[in-house]
């Protein structure tokens, strides 16, 4: 600017003074105009920077938020048990439904593919009318198939949004131990719930810009965080055989309700845990409450003469008894504080293996008050009873176990036999493994690992192990129980091809009329 | 201003080429040359940066699309191969479920290591008790 003032002064001596002047004029009205951009820009720029900025976002750019994928459940052999996939609900934008017309004709084509009644439809149109919003749910995560013939209806004023959705592929296998999720996508049962937080994630956002036709060109991803991979510990066909024979069994024995867990009891890793009634957790709508109860672990049950392991256990490790010794089954009848005690036979002299065989009541008795009370409740402590297993599911109950202080003196003659306690089978599966692995109990648990959606792991099981009684004394009770499929009372527990052992249990329900123990109900 | 003499005959005028005037034009048009140049090279990267991100915007909707379908195809695999359709489809081609006799093991053979615990489907391997 200098050196062109100079040179139009240089050149002032041979050019007319008008000219200088036009050229200043000119020059001084361009610097002004530049100034007065300049003043502009830097008021838009500076001062109104946030307000115009955010101006301009609303009007070309999108902020979405991107549901978090949910993430996998897998079986032990990497199955998948639980998967989420992107499906698409419909919303309708009421602003868009210019008269009654519309909404009967949208109401009368929606309806059959929904498969909902027609007045249910154009009811709730007509309330988003009267309302006018412009965003009332009309279904939520519909199929592919009912997505594809929405869109080609091309609707006006019916939008649609993109939702997860869970699937279980496998239908009602594992129902009780993955759970199910609710509308919201939230856990609701099972390991979903357990683990709701670690399997949700985090969502991320999408940012999109459009056009001014609403064409969208370009978009910015903040990533969220995918839900995390659960593995379970459960086998997807052991799981589906157990269900299988439990279905059979309860519809053979006419039961309400079955539990069936396989634990592999080395490592406490519970192979299989079934429930009969069960549900589809694809539609858990449509089960009944019960249908959704665990009872594995939510129910407690008075087990009978499968607790007789522990007055058995309790007395050849603490040497008050061997598997040869003979005990006198008083031809089925004894005494305590009162109260009489029968056998189902009348047996007279047996060993203690013979009597855990037959089950009887009475040498199981004998053994408990030999033992005494803060022994025989030492042992159940050791073995589990009265303390939650702490299974990675919800609604676990610790079971009943009254300490000693509150026992009548007669609660050793029932507790011997397992009366006046309430136990969970999963507390019950525990306790035998912990004889099936030398006398060592490992926490019983269902997940084996947790992982990043990368794949990275974060957790690995290492559940708890301790020592319940000494590995002589499980050989021995192992060899006992092992009699008890052989000679004894689960003669029909025998596996061709395989060795077996166990013991059978079979306890009065309490009537709730009566308040006492019903002759015609039971618990086996 | 009066110019000397009054009249004059413009006709016998010959105006001497200015070659600064000229270099000065010449340097103005390159200038404006270089200038146009610049506004236009902008104007084709501004181009084709957006549609570029019509491109991009619409190869990340053809992703999405193809996650989901992936997913939805991984998840159609597992409910095929779920123990319950398998079960059907064996029933449907005359296999019937093992039976516990059928299953035994075979002691490793010297000097040929088996697996362990190969299950053999077959009668003569079993063993009862």
């Amino acid at each position: 600017m200098s050196a062109m003032l100079a040179r139009l002064s240089a050149e002032s001596k041979i050019r007319p003074d008008a000219s200088i002047r036009r050229a200043l004029f000119v020059a001084a009205f361009i610097i002004f105009w530049v100034f007065a951009i300049s003043v502009r820009l830097v008021y838009l720029q500076v001062s109104q920077h946030e307000a115009l900025g955010e101006r301009a976002r609303s009007q070309q750019q999108q902020a979405i938020e991107t549901s978090s994928q949910r993430g996998i459940l897998l079986d032990r052999h990497e199955r998948e048990l639980a998967r989420s996939i992107q499906t698409d609900s419909i919303f309708i934008d009421a602003a868009k439904l210019e008269n009654a017309g519309d909404i009967d004709c949208t109401a009368a084509r929606l309806a059959p593919l929904l498969a909902v009644k027609k007045e249910d439809l154009q009811g709730k149109l007509e309330d988003a009318k009267s309302k006018n919003s412009r965003f009332v749910w009309i279904a939520r995560r519909l199929s592919a198939e009912q997505a594809t013939a929405i869109q080609g209806l091309g609707l006006p004023g019916v939008n649609f949004r993109s939702e997860p959705k869970r699937f279980y592929p496998n239908g009602s296998i594992a129902a009780h131990v993955l759970g199910f999720v609710g509308i919201d996508g939230a856990g609701l049962g099972g390991v979903e719930q357990f683990y709701n937080e670690k399997i949700t994630g985090e969502p991320g956002k999408l940012f999109i810009e459009r056009d001014s036709e609403g064409n969208p060109y370009e978009s910015f991803e903040l990533p969220g965080t995918p839900g995390q991979t659960i593995v379970l510990t459960l086998d997807h066909s052991i799981q589906f055989r157990a269900e299988q024979a439990l279905l059979a069994a309860v519809t053979k024995s006419r039961a309400k309700s079955g539990t069936a867990i396989v634990l592999d009891p080395r490592s406490g890793e519970i192979l299989a845990l079934a429930n009969a009634p069960t549900f589809d957790p694809n539609k858990p709508g449509e089960a009944k409450p019960e249908a959704r109860s665990n009872w594995a672990l939510q129910n407690i049950y008075e087990p009978g003469s499968t607790f007789k392991i522990i007055s058995f256990s309790a007395a050849i490790e603490k040497g008050l008894a061997k598997p040869d010794d003979r005990i006198d089954c008083q031809m089925g009848s004894i005494r305590v504080a009162g109260r009489v005690v029968h056998d189902h036979h009348a047996f007279g002299s047996l060993t203690i293996t013979e009597a855990l065989a037959k089950s009887s009541n009475v040498a199981a008795i004998k053994l408990g008050i030999r033992v005494g009370d803060p022994t025989m409740y030492e042992y159940m402590k050791r073995f589990g009873f009265g303390s939650r297993t702490g299974i990675e599911l919800p609604g676990e109950t610790a079971g009943l176990l009254r300490p000693v202080s509150r026992w009548q003196p007669s609660s050793i003659g029932s507790i011997a036999i397992g009366q006046e306690i309430g136990v969970t089978p999963l507390q019950m599966a525990a306790a035998f493994g912990a004889l099936a692995n030398d006398g060592v109990r490992v926490a019983p648990h269902l997940v084996r690992e947790v992982r990043t959606a990368a794949g990275a792991s974060v957790y690995r099981a290492n559940p708890e192990q301790r020592r319940v009684v000494n590995a002589e004394t499980a050989r021995a009770l192992r060899q006992m129980l092992e009699s008890v499929t052989l000679n004894g009372t689960a003669r029909l527990a025998q596996l061709n091809g395989y060795s077996a052992a166990g013991k059978t249990g079979t306890a009065q329900k309490i009537d709730p009329k009566t308040k006492a123990y019903s002759q015609t109900k039971h618990v086996a | 201003m009066n110019r000397h003499p009054l009249q004059h005959q413009n006709s016998n005028v010959h105006r001497e080429r200015d070659l600064r005037a000229l270099s000065r034009l010449a340097l103005q048009l390159g200038c404006a040359l270089a200038l146009c140049c610049g506004f236009v090279f902008a104007a084709g990267q501004h181009f084709a940066a957006v549609r570029y991100g019509y491109e991009s915007e619409t190869l990340r909707v053809e992703r999405q699309k193809l996650l989901e379908e992936q997913q939805r195809l991984i998840l159609e695999k597992e409910r095929a191969s779920s123990p319950a359709r398998l079960e059907a489809a064996a029933r449907q081609l005359g296999l019937k479920p093992l039976q516990p006799g059928q299953v035994g093991t075979r002691k490793p053979e010297t000097g040929r290591q088996l697996p362990v615990a190969t299950a053999l489907i077959h009668r003569s391997a079993s063993f009862n008790r």
